[in-house]
């Protein structure tokens, strides 16, 4: 079993542009190692090293077609950055509305 | 980047007014969250609120630039959920007699050549937001 990976796993495979260039490509369909880096530019070994820290991350997964291994995305830990995104989106929104409120009913000094 | 928010607001009350609700502490704490925060660059301070569901939120922030009345940067960690490192701006100008606030609050984690290879991820996060929608209950494997 793989260890169960943190957040900040997430995080860190995305901050790297070269991963994200290949999770680019996974938003579209699953791909072979080769596509996804051409897609990045990157070597082969490259990509395979980015993919593997894509899958500790637990943000895809592979399997095997003939001798190529195939990725895809595994939609529901990316949901972490979505939330992530929401839940400050939420907290803003909250808290200029209750700035406004607060600015209108202080009386002016 | 992967946290991109904007927030534009315009405020009948004139900057100073507007400026003092965003660096005074006990006001900071009536519309925001409690907090330690003190108007100096450099200063460390958390925000802190209780949850309805009982837990608490804890962020982890520092006063990275301060030009009253018209800008203020911090970063922002939640400390709790061990996120990334972010930041959040305030921008305000003087709008007729009012004043208008512009709030941002971006993901860091993009290095520079990252930003100049590509376009951002605000559009990623609409293919992210798809890709959910196919699968919306993906179990892990």
């Amino acid at each position: 079993m793989p260890r169960r990976s943190s957040a900040s796993d997430v995080f860190h495979a995305v901050a790297d542009s070269g991963r994200r260039a290949m999770l680019d490509r996974l938003f579209e369909e699953e791909a072979s190692v080769g596509a996804l880096a051409d897609h990045a530019k990157l070597s082969y070994s490259a990509a395979s090293q980015h993919l593997n820290v894509l899958r500790e991350a637990g943000l895809v997964r592979s399997r095997a077609r003939g001798r190529q291994r195939i990725y895809c995305l595994r939609p529901a830990r990316l949901r972490l950055i979505h939330d992530w995104s929401a839940r400050y989106q939420r907290l803003w929104r909250r808290s200029l509305k209750r700035l406004h409120r607060l600015l209108d009913e202080e009386p002016a000094r | 980047m992967i946290l991109d928010l904007s927030f534009d607001e315009h405020f009948p009350q004139p900057i100073e007014r507007l400026w003092q609700a965003l660096t005074d502490p006990t006001i900071l704490a009536v519309w925001l969250m409690e907090n330690d925060f003190e108007a100096k660059v450099g200063k460390r301070f958390t925000l802190r609120c209780s949850l309805p569901t009982g837990g608490s939120e804890l962020i982890e922030a520092e006063v990275l630039e301060l030009e009253p009345p018209h800008r203020m940067v911090w970063s922002w960690r939640d400390a709790a959920r061990n996120d990334e490192l972010s930041r959040v701006s305030f921008e305000l100008r003087r709008e007729g007699t009012g004043s208008r606030l512009s709030l941002r609050h971006t993901g860091d984690s993009e290095d520079e050549q990252g930003r100049r290879l590509r376009g951002g991820w605000p559009g990623k996060l609409a293919g992210l937001r798809a890709a959910l929608a196919r699968s919306p209950a993906t179990p892990h494997g």
